[in-house]
């Protein structure tokens, strides 16, 4: 994040003057409240000396409040309801220096930090932390300046739509014949609905009326066909093969239609399942080396959406919405060139009714889309009550609220109904107006280009096509009023989806990284710190060493860092600062994958694929035997209760292994990260989630399990790491105490010995 | 990790006794009542096999049927088959499918049998080496072997690959 802001000229100016020769500015952010809660401007800026305020609105320019860095005892920011205040500690008094509205909170947030580094390190400190500076938590367009939706950094107002199109066809290159192939059979397919109506006018003109010409009879001063059934007249032999020409040449477009039709329907199939697959694949397997952090900042359904919903649109704009698109542009030029080839005037007459449909379209899209947008949200709300009471129905039938919900539900699904009327009402409205005009089109034709036939200056036939092809060209004009729409959104898919693509994974090898080989497992922890937000140290500058097979338990309250400690060995983040080292070796040397495969990790909630008990004790180690399988889980302790199933290792766990219990569940995932024989072995909270029992069994297996690795095991019942080597204490994400369970204890007033005194009277009180 | 579950085949014997039950006898000790039991009853039936005592603590796993002499290999072989009942399709007729429910007529390697499988898509499960398992309306499980030879519309009704 820019911690030094754009600012006005008269501020700019002012500055100048204000800062000394050598004074480096660090920070310079814009307050957006006066203290007493008006909008109003100032200016924090801090150098490596002072503090200081501009308040443009002085009476002769900006006024300047100069805090020196020597006489602040402490900065932190207040965060208020809806906005947020810079309080400064100064000898005898606590001061608010700017005030700012809730959206600049976080930026004002890494302040405190940098004036804690500032006077520090008064002379160098600055740089390294604006370097480390938070981001924002709301991000914004950096050319538009539009907020823009979380964990993306996509502006739909500012894409580059022709580059993100030129990327998105570029995958049709692979199979640009197939994707040429219907690109031709769609213009062919063009070409021949042209046909139809031109058939039609050699049929009426050439054929039918020069022949029924003559059977016309005056009835009732009206000349008028007269049809004698008893005695069917002979046609002219010329006129009867010419209508067979006709007949045929009717025929074979239809034939010859229904060919194209169906190969082009199988070729735009092909190019489009082809397309979906190769997206779907890239997608995918590039989310398999993304880090964790990106997984952490952008939620699962997102994600989801990106690979299945986006890529099949995208696959829908290639294959189908652009080809429409195409197909509706030509079928325009054809019957547009097609009219005023056969006659000007008339054309011009047919056209009349078309800026009438393309405002109406364009009307009804702008106004149904909001329709249709609370639509889907009265559905989700819908659907949000749903997932709340069904799954929630004992809680109803507890409090007898049933008459409640069911009234609460009401409402919600009327609210639904009302908004889905609207949209009915208005498509009762705008389909039949689109007819009606269209109808008015044919009417103007029939009235002038039947005149025109009466007048003996057009013939019936060429009167005929031209309704027709009339007819033809309302439905492109249509579709194409909503071409900014298609476009836009499949731009904005496009650029979304492309977005994962561009994604730089933030842990990567180090060119040159180094196999590991088979580690010993001594762990080093060098000054290290970690913040996820930038903002918020979870450690701060933890420093410790564990000897290869060292059991280490982790103690603290919750937040205290201790999964984020355990996260750091794994390398699913980097440290900020300091370094991890392991058997002397930077983390950040060594081959993440490599590094990980010794690294057994058990988690409180476990998570099991779905598949059998077998492929997931195999799953980090797919080419173990049966018998190595049988080993890790009798090693858990699992072999027992897994052989009480019926399928024995072949049965099938469920859906993130929910047919089994929490227990079983944590005994193959003990199973799973043992088959791999890790040299390190991480068990965060690995017996917590458990009942009693099992915990027993759970303890056993890793009491079994933790000979010879190096273990660090985090847990809250502190009783299940009485046995360890050495017991870590954290508290605010520093280590405060280090010792054995006795040596803890026997500091009356540590932080380890107040957590046993509570869980000792926790217990006595569950007891009772 | 303990892989010294794994008994000794030489070491092994087993047999019939009077009353049916089976007894093994595992050098010096004799155990009666003995219970077996498939660690991989799908995927490798004959491999594997845990035996456990009347009490029901476990003697061991036996890695091979195979390996074992005639005689205790035949005595397993028969509690396992007495133990687990699992009939082989062999010919599928009239399969039908309406509102989530396949029926069919099958034949098995246990005789012929009419099933209606409900939720077919999770009672059919796809094992190795084109075999399927499937699970009817009342529990009952039968295997079905070599499911890519069965004519096309079959396979796709059972949703077995197309």
């Amino acid at each position: 994040m820019d911690l030094v802001e754009p600012i006005s000229d008269e501020i700019e100016e002012c500055l100048r003057h204000t800062l000394k020769s050598g004074e480096l500015l660090m920070v310079l952010l814009t307050a957006d409240l006066s203290p007493d809660g008006r909008y109003d401007e100032s200016y924090l800026v801090l150098t490596q000396e002072r503090l200081l305020v501009l308040h443009p609105n002085g009476i002769s320019g900006p006024e300047v409040e100069d805090i020196p860095l020597s006489n602040i005892a402490k900065v932190q920011t207040c965060n208020y309801v809806g906005s947020g205040a810079l309080i400064v500690d100064l000898p005898g008094q606590t001061q608010e220096v700017v005030r700012f509205s809730q959206g600049n909170y976080f930026k004002f947030s890494a302040v405190p930090h940098i004036v804690d580094a500032a006077l520090a390190q008064p002379t160098d400190g600055a740089e390294a932390e604006t370097s480390s500076s938070p981001p924002r938590r709301v991000e914004h367009c950096s050319t538009c300046g539009r907020a823009l939706r979380p964990g993306s950094t996509v502006c739909p107002n500012c894409i580059r739509k022709t580059e993100t199109f030129w990327r998105l066809f570029s995958y049709i290159q692979p199979y640009r014949g197939i994707a040429l192939l219907g690109f031709a059979l769609t213009l062919m397919m063009t070409a021949l609905t042209l046909v139809p109506p031109k058939l039609n006018e050699i049929l009426i003109d050439d054929v039918i009326v020069p022949v029924v010409t003559n059977y016309t009879q005056v009835v009732d001063g009206t000349p008028k066909q007269v049809l004698t059934p008893e005695a069917p007249k002979i046609p002219p032999p010329e006129t009867v093969k010419l209508l067979l020409w006709v007949v045929g040449a009717f025929l074979c477009l239809h034939l010859i239609r229904a060919l194209v039709s169906g190969i082009r329907m199988w070729t735009l199939g092909w190019l489009g399942q082809r397309i979906t697959y190769d997206l779907q694949t890239e997608i995918y397997n590039y989310l398999q080396f993304l880090s964790l952090s990106f997984y952490s900042r952008h939620s699962t359904g997102r994600i989801m959406t990106r690979v299945t919903t986006d890529t099949e649109r995208m696959r829908g704009f290639i294959t189908s919405g652009f080809q429409d698109m195409v197909i509706a542009i030509l079928t325009l030029i054809g019957i547009g060139i097609m009219l005023l080839w056969m006659n000007w005037e008339l054309a011009i007459l047919a056209l009349l009714p078309t800026p009438l449909i393309v405002v109406g379209t364009m009307i009804y899209r702008h106004r149904i889309h909001w329709v249709f947008h609370t639509i889907w949200r009265r559905i989700s709300v819908l659907n949000s009550l749903l997932a709340d009471t069904i799954p929630g129905v004992k809680v109803v039938k507890t409090f007898a609220q049933e008459d409640r919900e069911v009234e609460r539900f009401d409402r919600r699904n009327s609210e639904l109904r009302v908004s889905r009327m609207e949209s009915v009402k208005m498509k009762a409205v705008f389909l039949p107006s689109i007819a009606l005009i269209t109808s008015i089109g044919s009417v103007i034709l029939w009235w002038f280009g039947g005149s025109r036939v009466l007048e003996n200056t057009l013939t019936l036939g060429e009167l005929q096509a031209f309704i027709a092809y009339m007819v033809m060209f309302y439905g492109p004009v249509r579709d194409l009023s909503n071409l900014s729409d298609q476009l836009e959104s499949a731009a904005t898919t496009a650029e979304r989806v492309f977005e994962i693509l561009d994604t730089e994974p933030e842990i990567l090898d180090l060119p040159g990284a180094q196999d590991p080989g088979c580690i010993e497992g001594r762990i080093e922890f060098r000054n290290v710190s970690f913040t996820y937000d930038g903002f918020a140290r979870i450690l701060d500058a933890v420093t410790f060493t564990t000897e290869p097979g060292e059991m280490i338990g982790l103690v603290g309250h919750s937040g205290a860092g201790k999964s984020t400690l355990v996260n750091l060995i794994s390398r699913f983040y980097d440290a900020t600062d300091g370094e991890i080292l392991i058997d002397g070796v930077s983390i950040t040397e060594l081959e993440q994958r490599k590094l990980r495969s010794q690294i057994g990790v058990v988690l409180q909630e476990p998570l099991l694929f779905q598949g059998s008990i077998a492929d997931n004790i195999a799953y980090g180690t797919p080419r173990a035997t049966r018998a190595e399988i049988i080993a890790a889980a009798r090693a858990a302790n699992a072999h027992q209760f897994i052989m009480n199933f019926p399928d024995g290792y072949d049965t099938e766990v469920g859906e993130r292994g929910g047919r089994l219990s929490g227990g079983e569940r944590q005994r193959i995932s003990i199973a799973r990260a043992l088959i791999g024989n890790p040299r390190i072995l991480i068990l965060d909270e690995a017996t917590s989630s458990v009942d009693t029992q099992t915990e027993y069994e759970i303890q056993e297996a890793l009491e079994r399990l933790i000979a010879n690795r190096t273990t660090i095991a985090i847990a809250h019942r502190l009783s299940t790491l009485k046995n360890a080597d050495r017991l870590l204490v954290m508290d605010k994400g520093q280590i405060v105490e280090v010792g054995t369970h006795k040596e803890l204890l026997a500091t009356k007033e540590g932080v380890y010995r107040r957590l046993v005194d509570m869980q000792t009277e926790l217990s006595k009180v569950r007891a009772l | 990790m303990p892989t010294d579950a794994m008994l000794d085949a030489s070491a092994l014997r087993a047999q019939r006794a009077d009353d049916g039950g089976l007894t093994v006898t595992l050098g010096d000790d004799n155990y009666e009542g003995v219970k077996v039991r498939r660690a991989f009853p799908l995927e490798s039936p004959f491999e594997f096999i845990g035996l456990f005592a009347s009490d029901g603590s476990e003697i061991g796993v036996v890695e091979r049927v195979g390996d074992l002499d005639t005689q205790t290999a035949e005595a397993l072989r028969e509690e396992l088959g007495r133990t687990y009942f699992l009939p082989v399709i062999t010919d599928i007729d009239n399969l039908t499918e309406a509102f989530g429910v396949l029926q069919a007529d099958i034949e098995t390697s246990s005789g012929s049998r009419h099933i209606e499988i409900r939720g077919y898509r999770s009672k059919i499960r796809i094992l190795s080496s084109n075999r399927a398992l499937i699970e009817d309306a009342e529990g009952n499980r039968y295997e079905l072997r070599n499911y890519h030879k069965l004519p096309r519309i079959t396979r796709k009704i059972l949703g077995l690959g197309m």
